[in-house]
């Protein structure tokens, strides 16, 4: 925690009296406020930041260090012809923002924005090794020597090891430009850079139960261009663009000594070598086009053309120097996926109260990339294995829907709507080739009165699948029952109703009921069922003049079932009294309080809020009443609990500047078997496992933030 | 002393904000800088054709004439404003029949009273470009939305855009009450803390894509425009990964690392039921293994998203 420096107090102090007296001179000139074109709005002043816990977690995405603060400044020009203003946000924090904007009526609109998001992993985070070259992670020869000859363990690492704070951040800077020769004519320039940098925890497998955690560096940038020329009139609309996007990555490898080992034998290995995000490029080119016609009706068509490419040049297939290279079927990736998509939508509403629309939508992932042929693979740099597959397979897609609809209004503002769609996606290199989906759905929407809104939907699906290639299963060693839940048969229902009622204007409730019911009749294997229910109360009144309240509550339920043999290869395999099942089970509550006193105190108004989302979760393993298997020890369950609180009270020292102290509560609590540190503790890291301690820990913060608004 | 009208605006913006409207900006207070130059709807002639002027207008409408005058559409140096054309009638109607029938309603377009598809094709006539192309026949136009039902032409609420809650958050949470609720997850984007808003993946005026998502034509080609180094195609593609990401991410919000929508192992143990330990039962017997913790399966299998390596059929790598 730093220390707010109380000489940040007295130059807030004297700065707030510097500005009081000016105001006081100002307010004995006459008003001329209403000839201003200029005005703008500033927040400064200074913040105090004390957490206990995990800092790293309270500071995810933003940075709230203590010390003196322009939280907001905003300004804006307004000339009769043109416009300008600027925004900054948290100047000078690793969370900044910068935007400029300028429009000059109607020919020309431009804009600049960098917007910094940090993200932070840990604090506590440490590692033994040293990254002496960009993703070339070395650690202390000694110490594999030592381990090698059995005289040292891992456990002797730590000696070495040192602490770290794990962070990156994504910096992107976007252009924007819109010209308008003419009323009728646009052209946009769209440019984003893009750049992460920093260190994200990766992992390197050293065969079973040998597993080496580092701090895998980030320094790579992506570059997107999009261009558009855009001609349009009261009747239609055409556009031809084009978007092109290139992602460049310095660090397309990572190499890892094995803190086991210093040498290289045909079975282990010294260190091992991994492919990073290669570098890749996307182009495209689009045309759209929209036409009116009589009835009420208009027709729009879209089509893009483009194409993914990825040439990276390719690791050998090892580092691992004892083992006789395998040569590489060709140099570089030779990755391209064609992609074509199309839009097609017509509406009409020929009659009064009755509107039409259908669309059919097409999009083609052609992946041409040809196959890598892989006899043998070198697996973990450690074994020559045999390919079960032979090499890769370069999946592919083409998905075609057709939505249909028609809405009836019996009576005004009351909607009644049926529809069916049906989507059929053809794949390669996939359980089933071709599966094929209906749905049916019906909406009533009533929107019309000041006195209640209702809009509720019902939605019917079945997918279905054919082509079903078992043998494809039989030969990776997976149950040939098993149907990938994401294309698996599956029967879907989902019902949603949102209703808002204001009976009268201080006073207003919202409700609203979601559901959704997911079964895979023909799975004896995978996801099986999944089934969630939401239910949400708000209510928002205002019960006096400057008093406003909101209270909301949220209860969310989500249960899985999933289903699996535990089996070795052999008997085991076709056993089923080795079978057992996942019962997932999470339920959560999410509540919200807040409110407005504007008029508490002379010239004083108190705002507050406070959040609250408390998850509770299980899974539980199900043995059949015969089987086989050992009895199961079951896991512990899984909670999670956020609280945010707000108290802002704001004094008015003049008309255009306010005093104000925000106070922020954070508090964050879990168990958690996967995250938490009660079990990164209970990892045996002697053995061949070494992580880099990025464990999920509570943490409970305080803000403090003195500030001063200022509007001119 | 006298006070600038204008400044008082600003200040009753930053401080009547409701306070979900103050968490999604990071407990500070919005105070939205709005058109400061009196952009006054200017006097028009009348003109034939049942047009009367907006100085008409506003002599009996004179606070909607004012709060017109700090927007967009009062600009009339741009041509493509309803003030550069018919003024308040080039949304309303000529206006003619309504003051002859002493304000009566029914001669001029009310357009809360209008049928939200007659609404909209009035704003369509002239925001016809860009995403709004695709506004006919999309998800909110099928669930009878117009344009008024987010925005306000005369009394918006929020910095930009005009809509009718002063953020985007505390709008599109009045329906979409499920994924908001997401948003409170302890694995997140960082919608809550300000630097993501629901606009950085939606369109909520249509799209090419699927679920309104703004970029691309596929889910896909949404979550990679940002997550770029995902994009491949690799030299080995995981299938469900390459299908659709949301298959294990929830973008909305999710109680699991990553916003994964189950726990790892768990995830995984829906497709691979095989031998040895990608079907084994991974209780607390097996805290102390690195199974469970973390990345679990993808301790190992660490190029999950599609792997360059030659050696990455397993993607270990």
């Amino acid at each position: 925690m730093s220390r707010f420096p109380l000489a940040l107090f007295a130059l807030f102090a004297l700065t707030l009296v510097l500005l009081g007296s000016a105001g006081t001179a100002s307010a004995q000139q006459p008003d001329t406020t209403t000839e201003k074109n200029t005005i703008g709005s500033v927040d400064f002043g200074g913040r105090l930041f004390d957490v206990t816990g995990d800092a790293a977690r309270d500071e995810r995405y933003r940075d709230l260090r203590s010390g003196p603060v322009v939280d907001r400044f905003r300004y804006n020009n307004d000339e009769k012809t043109w416009v300008f203003s600027a925004a900054a946000d948290h100047v000078g924090y690793r969370d900044q923002r910068y935007f400029a904007d300028y429009r000059k009526g109607g020919t020309i609109t431009a804009s600049f924005e960098w917007n910094q998001i940090p993200l932070f992993n840990s604090t506590i985070t440490q590692t033994p090794y040293t990254q002496v070259s960009p993703g070339v992670f070395r650690i202390d020869n000694s110490l594999r020597q030592g381990i090698q000859a059995g005289t040292l363990n891992l456990s002797n690492a730590e000696a070495l090891a040192h602490q770290f704070d794990l962070r990156s951040s994504r910096d992107i800077a976007a252009f924007h430009l819109t010209v308008s020769p003419n009323k009728n004519l646009d052209l946009k320039l769209n440019v984003t850079s893009t750049s992460r940098k920093g260190a994200q925890p990766w992992a390197m497998g050293f065969g079973f139960s040998n597993v080496v955690e580092v701090a895998a560096p980030l320094n790579h940038r992506t570059t997107d261009v999009g261009t558009a020329l855009e001609w349009a009139n009261s009747q239609g609309l055409i556009r031809i663009g084009y978007d092109g996007s290139w992602f460049r990555n310095p660090i397309e490898s990572l190499v890892v000594d094995n803190p086991l080992r210093v040498t290289d034998t045909t079975s282990d290995t010294s260190q091992g070598r991994m492919a990073l995000w290669p570098s890749s490029s996307s182009n495209a080119i689009n045309t759209a086009g929209s036409i009116k016609f009589p009835g009420r009706s208009r027709a729009t068509a879209y089509i893009s053309v483009g194409d993914w490419k990825q040439n990276a040049a390719l690791i050998p297939f090892t580092i691992n120097t004892a083992i006789t290279p395998i040569p590489l079927p060709r140099p570089t990736a030779e990755a391209d996926a064609r992609i074509t998509a199309m839009n097609y939508n017509v509406t009409s509403s020929p009659i009064n109260d009755v509107w039409l629309n259908a669309r059919f939508k097409r999009y083609n992932f052609d992946n041409r990339t040809p196959v890598f042929p892989v006899t043998n693979y070198v697996r973990t740099d450690q074994a020559v294995s045999p390919s079960i597959l032979g090499g890769s397979e370069p999946l592919g897609y083409l998905r075609n829907n057709l939505d249909a609809d028609a809405s009836f209004t019996p009576i005004p503002f009351t909607a009644l709507r049926a529809g069916y769609g049906r989507e059929e996606i053809t794949r390669t290199h996939r359980l089933f080739e071709r599966t094929t989906e209906n749905t049916l759905r019906g909406t009533i929407d009533f929107s019309g009165s000041a006195l209640f809104t209702v809009r509720t939907i019902y939605e019917h699906s079945k997918r279905t699948g054919t082509g079903l290639d078992e043998q494809v299963l039989d030969s990776i060693g997976e149950q040939v029952s098993l149907q990938q839940f994401d294309i698996a048969d599956r029967d879907r229902d989902r019902v949603s109703a949102v209703l808002q009622f204001t009976p009268i204007q201080q006073f207003g409730i919202t409700g609203s009921i979601v559901g959704g019911n997911d079964r895979r009749p023909g799975a004896v294997f995978g996801l099986t069922h999944d089934n969630n229910r939401t239910y949400a109360i708000s209510l928002d009144a205002v019960p006096g003049d400057g008093a406003t309240f909101g209270v909301s509550y949220g209860f969310e339920d989500h249960q899985t079932v999933q289903n699996s043999r535990q089996a070795n290869p052999g008997d085991q395999f076709n056993d089923p009294t080795r079978n057992w099942s996942t019962n997932g089970t999470e339920r959560v509550h999410t509540a919200n309080i807040s409110g407005d006193l504007l008029k508490l105190a002379p010239k004083t108004e108190v705002h507050f809020s406070y959040d609250f989302s408390h998850s509770r979760g299980q899974y539980l393993y199900v043995l059949p009443v015969n089987t086989t298997l050992a009895p199961v020890s079951q896991l512990p369950s899984l909670f999670n609990e956020l609280q945010h609180g707000v108290v802002d009270v704001r004094y008015l020292v003049r008309p255009n500047m306010n005093l104000g102290l925000v106070y922020w509560y954070d508090r964050y609590k879990l168990q958690d078997f996967a995250l938490g540190i009660d079990t990164l503790n209970k990892i045996d890291m002697t053995t061949g496992v070494l992580l880099l301690d990025n464990a999920y820990r509570p943490y409970k913060s305080s803000t403090v933030t003195l500030r001063m608004t200022y509007l001119w | 002393m006298n006070v600038d009208p204008k400044l008082l605006r600003l200040l009753c913006l930053g401080l009547l904000l409701p306070a979900t409207a103050r968490a999604a900006t990071a407990g500070f207070p919005v105070i939205a800088p709005v058109a400061s130059h009196a952009n006054a709807v200017e006097k028009q002639a009348p003109v034939a054709n049942g047009y009367v002027g907006a100085d008409t207008c506003v002599t009996c409408h004179d606070g909607e004439g004012k709060s017109l005058s700090r927007t967009e559409h009062a600009r009339v140096a741009n041509p493509r404003t309803p003030m550069a054309g018919m003024g308040c009638e080039s949304c309303h109607g000529p206006g003619k029949a309504h003051v002859d029938g002493d304000g009566d309603v029914t001669k001029i377009r009310v357009f809360p009273k209008m049928a939200p598809r007659d609404v909209t094709a009035v704003c369509m006539s002239c925001h016809d470009r860009g995403d709004h192309t695709f506004f006919q026949g999309s998800m909110h136009d099928s669930r009878n939305l117009s344009c008024i039902t987010c925005h306000s032409v005369h009394s918006p609420k929020s910095e930009q855009a005009q809509l009718k809650m002063p953020t985007q958050m505390a709008l599109c949470v009045q329906c979409h009450r499920p994924e908001a609720l997401k948003l409170q997850r302890n694995s997140h984007m960082p919608v809550r803390e300000g630097k993501m808003e629901c606009s950085s993946c939606h369109s909520p005026h249509g799209s090419t894509n699927l679920r309104m998502l703004k970029v691309g034509n596929y889910i896909n080609e949404s979550c990679v425009s940002c997550h770029t180094e995902k994009r491949g195609p690799f030299l080995f593609e995981h299938p469900p990964m390459r299908e659709s990401c949301v298959t294990c991410h929830d973008p909305h919000g999710s109680s699991n690392e990553r916003l994964l929508v189950a726990k790892v192992p768990m995830l995984c143990q829906r497709c691979h039921i095989g031998t040895r330990h990608p079907s084994t039962i991974y209780d607390a017997t097996q805290l102390s293994s690195v199974r469970l913790f973390g990345r679990s399966c993808v301790q190992c299998h660490e190029n999950i998203h599609g792997s360059n390596s030659p050696s990455g059929n397993d993607f270990h790598r």
